[in-house]
């Protein structure tokens, strides 16, 4: 089978907690491309802010464009965490281990890189800022809580809430173990942030404990908050919109946006951090596998939605499917879609050998997300740029300069973020790490060895 | 390293060694008691009534859509639940969990309700109505709805059957090589030439693969064809792309409740302890809680938007599936808000409520009574989706312009419901009798791939993952 | 005062397309002037616009005017949408947009299905002298808020505090809104639906009368009476 190295705690101390205790070049270098993606957006930002959304895009009838394009986006990563880390956990995948922090944390940046959209892109960011807080502040009125834009926020806090308590919880025994290693300001600080762990039985049971109920409790969350958010689009009255079947389409999308992502950020966490003892090839085969059942439902889905727009025979309907399949540039863009979301990744992700090959699923995955984001795109614009009978209006949407640098950016906030959260903590769990040396058992079968997991055994049946 | 002849549990008082699978499940199943002979008995002759309510129902004419309301809603629940089973058994063999496999074959032996389905299914084609002047995915093409939704059938059908015949293979070549009388003779034919070699499993585990998503994608079409064409095309007005997928997921929850329902069946009545196991229940049980909830969440992700953006034809069928007539003073007298009720309350309200409890679901008897409501719950779901659209005959417009009046259950209908389920029990207990109900190929695998060790000052169980 | 309910009748066959409602709106309510920059870039404001169509090929080409303007919806979707009430209905039957509490998520705008909501995306400026025409009744929005028509609710609310005190409903009757006082064919009509004597409810009624896009279901308070077109038996027996 495949040649797995046996670690000692000491050598997966060294290799995981290295980008903790130094600033090495590669991390220092790995740094420059998503700051300066981020200035970019920066400089985008304040020169809306101060000019006005008149330097986008926008216009009527297409009030909204890239932003909320890249919001909705963002929210479909940030799915990625509670999948592998959650739904993985429930399930008992031995092979989530190195994956979970990594994932559970891009779902924390993510989410609050979108955040920052629904801000940027009101007309008044500096009130909408503090006005859907559910609190009076003497203006004697609350949000309006029949607004789809009021349950964005609450969905998405509280799934931002649930994934840090998550994370959080995984990460302090990897705080004690920094907190035992180092000394002064530094070991006080981690001292605090690991809560007096000192490895106890009982102390991993809790945290065990914690793990699963956080992982079951947060899973109608992550089906919510995505369902809430394509409700934005669906509840209204738009035409091409107001479709039943975006809830799930949205969700599963959303998995399928995330979970490449997550390939993604596994060849480059293995590059850049050199973690080749600990994320292995039988990992991107298993992410493989699940992905081409993952993609396969957002197709069924996909196709849903693409069946039914011709269902009633309405006439702007069909002009909004017209522009969709025929106008440029969404032929382009469909096709574009269609294929890299599915069409190119999916076949080559049934073959073994394509699975392992570390560098094919690095480019597939980044394949995968340039179609979703463009599957958003597709879904959002052509309805609100054709939206109701009265054709004197229709117009088409094209961005700006700012609009584009601000959706740059925001790949380039969610990788910085991730990239100074690896010198805080390793972004390997160590604790995982070393549970899984000490979880695996390999079994000769005649001339085979097939790996083994020990698990608790409670019943006294066996199958 | 360890070296393991997979035939050893370490601890003492294990139940299960591969002598053991041997004995009862190769030569004990096979052995057919007067129990079983009375069931088969009863069961065919049941089975004949279905045929004779059928007859019944021609005679009463083809013509008028309205009457055979009821026929739609019992067609469809059966069939329902009935290809809905072996989706439950694919997808846990796709996730490799290990203790579905005592499970696995009394899934997958259901597919044997497809000819039944068949046969029942050629009246629907019969008697719907035609596409011309409605709303429906075919356009105007003149061969829908009867030719793709024919051949979605066939292929579901012959795909579940083929599923079915190549797990059965090794244990047919069990029986073929130890059993005795008209269940060797039948399993020699069947089996043909498997010898278990190398090359034979790589090739049965590809193909059960491959056939194992076919059936899903067959699965999932067919009911999104079935499911538009005679459901959402005869309501003027409605479009709703979730419904085909809310039609799919209840059919595999609705799957799953008889699934535990048998399970508890064949521990009872069968003496199949051993193998339905409180592990299995709980397993059962979880999925059976995941798709109550994915019921709700389907219902509400069309309610929710037909609901807020309030625009009337969308009202209409609020009041067709859910409400029923608001100014009705009663809500006795609005049969679609009480069956939307039962549907609602019997798929999900009372299943959450219970199942969500980690002591109903680790256990064994809850889960069954679960799985009781959640077919009942299914009967109230298909009644209110089927009957009340069949119940329309007004043909295209913009919306519906009046809730229907519903037309209610005959007694050709509750032939055709006993004729149904009798004669898929009929088939069911039939092909057991060659092969049993529990795979002896799966569980010996099982054997293999698990077993117990000491750890510490316990024990620990290693499973074996293959990939 | 709510037993009136404010509505509008505008006669499609009356309109000539003048575009003097458009011109009247814009001066009372201080809608900033468009430039030839706010067309290109589709975002000009006019709470009432003037739709354009065309039929037929030439020489027989005819232009179709349709005025259009908030519809103020009984069963409006702009309004469960905006997450700081910012747009309610009033208990006059009128859709009322608050300016100061408006956000700009531009929501209502997409589900309006009238595009009648238009969104200030610059800041309005007028040239140095046209600042002494704006209208001290009305807001004057700045960049980010939304905006509509309101039935010139300033003419409204001073109707009303002349009716009281004079302590009679003339001010009310007489009421007119900019675009119904400019029209020179009388095309808009505007009163008190809640009055069975005004002219507006007898129009009401007129065999002409529809609501655009009825079947979204919205409930506007303003009916269009048909275009009357005198070929229309020819046409029809010529298909």
């Amino acid at each position: 089978m495949q040649d797995r190295p046996t670690l000692t705690p000491t050598q997966i101390n060294d290799e995981l907690l290295w980008p903790v205790f130094s600033f090495r070049k590669r991390h220092a270098v790995a740094f420059i491309p998503p700051m300066i993606l981020l200035m970019g957006g920066v400089a985008a930002v304040t020169i809306l802010i101060y000019q006005g959304l008149w330097v986008t895009g926008l216009q009527r009838p297409a009030f909204w464009g890239f932003f909320i394009v890249n919001f909705v986006f963002w929210i479909g990563v940030s799915h990625a965490g509670t999948m592998i880390s959650a739904i993985l956990r429930l399930t008992q995948a031995e092979w989530k281990r190195p994956i979970t922090r990594a994932a559970e944390v891009m779902t924390i940046f993510s989410l609050v890189t979108s955040l920052l959209h629904p801000v940027i892109h009101a007309g008044r960011p500096w009130r909408i800022i503090y006005w859907l807080i559910p609190y009076d502040f003497s203006r004697g009125i609350w949000p309006d809580v029949r607004s789809p834009l009021v349950w964005d926020p609450i969905a998405i806090t509280t799934y931002l809430t649930g994934s840090i308590l998550f994370v959080f919880t995984a990460l302090i025994p990897d705080f004690a173990l920094i907190r035992d290693q180092s000394t002064g300001l530094r070991k006080k600080i981690y001292g605090r942030l690991a809560l007096g762990w000192r490895g106890t039985p009982r102390q991993w049971k809790l945290q065990g404990i914690f793990g699963l109920l956080m992982s079951a409790l947060i899973l109608p969350v992550f089906v919510s908050v995505h369902s809430i958010v394509s409700w934005d689009f669906a509840v209204s009255v738009v035409p091409a919109w107001h479709v039943t079947v975006y809830a799930p389409y949205f969700v599963i999308g959303a998995v399928h946006s995330g979970v490449s992502m997550v390939l993604t950020l596994m060849a480059l966490m293995r590059w850049i951090f050199k973690l080749e003892n600990y994320i292995w090839e039988d990992h991107f085969d298993a992410v493989g596998r699940l992905l081409i059942v993952i993609a396969t439902l957002w197709l069924f889905f996909f196709f849903l939605d693409f069946a039914y727009s011709f269902y009633t025979r309405e006439e702007q309907e069909l002009a909004v499917m017209e522009r969709r399949l025929f106008e440029w540039p969404f032929n382009a863009i469909t096709v574009i879609m269609v294929f890299t979301s599915y069409v190119i990744p999916i076949p080559l992700w049934l073959s073994r050998r394509v699975r392992r090959n570390i560098p094919l699923m690095f480019w597939t995955s980044i394949l995968v997300n340039i179609g979703m984001w463009l599957e958003r795109y597709f879904l959002i614009i052509p309805a609100i740029e054709r939206k109701n009978e009265l054709t004197f209006l229709w117009s088409n949407y094209v961005p700006s300069l700012i609009e584009s640098l601000v959706v740059l950016a925001s790949f380039g906030m969610v990788g910085f973020l991730l990239l100074l959260f690896a010198k805080v903590v390793p972004l390997v769990p160590a604790w995982e790490a070393k549970e899984g040396v000490i979880f695996r058992e390999d079994v000769q079968f005649g001339e085979v060895t097939l790996p083994g997991i020990i698990k608790e055994t409670e019943e006294e049946n066996v199958w | 390293m360890q070296n393991t002849d997979g035939n050893e549990a370490v601890i003492p008082g294990a139940p299960a060694t591969q002598e053991i699978l041997t004995q009862e499940l190769l030569h004990d199943s096979l052995q057919t008691g007067s129990r079983m002979r009375k069931a088969l008995l009863i069961s065919g002759v049941l089975s004949i009534l279905g045929f004779v309510g059928l007859f019944m129902h021609f005679a009463s004419g083809t013509s008028d859509h309205t009457t055979w309301n009821f026929y739609a809603v019992i067609y469809f629940y059966v069939f329902s639940v009935t290809m809905g089973i072996p989706m439950a058994g694919i997808g846990l063999r796709m996730a490799r969990a290990q203790w579905r496999r005592p499970t696995s074959r009394s899934a997958e032996l259901f597919a044997i309700a497809g000819p039944i389905n068949l046969i029942f299914f050629i009246p629907i084609l019969l008697v719907a109505p035609p596409i011309e002047g409605r709303n429906s995915l075919w356009m105007d093409w003149a061969l829908a709805p009867w030719f793709p939704d024919i051949i979605m059938m066939v292929l579901l059908v012959v795909t579940g059957l083929a599923f079915l015949y190549v797990s059965l293979l090794p244990d047919l070549a069990s029986v073929r090589d130890h059993g005795t009388g008209r269940a060797q003779s039948i399993a020699a034919t069947l089996s043909r030439d498997w010898n278990g070699t190398k090359s034979q499993w790589s090739l049965h585990k590809s193909a059960l693969g491959i056939l194992g998503a076919f059936y899903i994608t067959a699965y999932a079409m067919t009911h999104l064809v079935l499911a538009s064409d005679f459901a959402m095309t005869l309501v003027p007005g409605w479009k709703d792309p979730i419904f085909p997928a809310f039609h799919a997921v209840t059919g595999i929850q609705m799957g799953a409740a008889l699934l535990i329902i048998t399970m508890y069946l064949l521990r009872r009545l069968g003496g199949l302890g051993r193998y339905f196991e409180l592990e299995q229940f709980w397993g059962y049980s979880r999925l059976l809680l995941a798709l109550s909830l994915f019921y709700f969440y389907f219902w509400w992700c069309a309610f929710v938007l037909f609901w807020y953006a309030r625009l009337p034809h969308e009202q209409m069928v609020i009041a067709l599936f859910i409400s029923g007539d608001y100014s009705e003073a009663s809500i006795f007298t609005r049969p679609q808000f009480l069956m939307f009720l039962g549907a609602i309350g019997f798929s999900f309200i009372l299943p959450f409520l219970l199942l969500m409890w980690n002591i109903l679901r680790r256990s064994i008897v809850a889960p069954t009574i679960v799985g009781v409501i959640v077919l009942i719950g299914g009967f109230f779901d298909r009644m209110r989706l089927y009957a009340n659209s069949w119940s329309i005959d007004q043909v295209g417009g913009h919306g519906l312009h009046h809730l229907p009046e519903v037309n209610a259950p005959t007694i050709p209908d509750l032939f055709v419901l006993i004729g149904m389920v009798s004669s898929i029990l009929f088939l069911y207990l039939l092909v057991s009798r060659v092969v049993g109900f529990v795979s002896l190929w799966e569980t010996r695998q099982a054997l293999l791939l698990r077993f117990v060790k000491p750890w510490g000052v316990g024990h620990a169980s290693v499973v074996i993952k293959p990939e | 005062m709510s037993d009136v309910k404010w509505g509008m009748v505008v006669d499609v066959d009356k309109c000539s397309g003048c575009q003097a409602c458009v011109i009247a709106c814009m001066a009372e309510n201080n809608i900033p002037i468009n430039l030839d920059r706010d067309y290109t870039e589709n975002r000009s404001i006019a709470w009432i616009r003037i739709e354009r169509y065309w039929e037929g090929e030439y020489p027989d080409v005819k232009a179709r005017f349709l005025p259009v303007l908030c519809q103020h919806c009984g069963n409006a979707p702009c309004e469960p949408v905006c997450p700081v009430y910012a747009t309610f209905h009033n208990d006059q039957g009128m859709n009322i947009q608050v300016y100061n509490r408006c956000v700009g998520t531009r929501y209502c705008a997409n589900n309006c299905p009238y595009h009648a909501r238009y969104f200030n995306y610059r800041r309005p400026t007028w040239p140095e002298t046209y600042n002494n025409y704006l209208n001290p009744d009305v807001t004057v929005r700045d960049r980010g808020i939304m905006e509509k028509c309101s039935f010139c609710v300033q003419r409204i609310n001073a109707a009303t505090r002349i009716a009281k005190r004079e302590g009679n409903e003339d001010a009310i009757a007489g009421l007119q809104t900019a675009c119904a006082q400019a029209c020179p064919t009388d095309a808009l009509v505007f009163g008190n639906l809640n009055n069975a004597n005004s002219e507006v409810s007898q129009l009401y009624d007129d065999e002409r009368s529809y609501v655009l896009q009825e079947s979204i279901g919205t409930q506007p308070n303003i009916r269009y009476l048909k275009k009357i077109d005198e070929h229309a038996a020819e046409k029809a027996h010529a298909h």
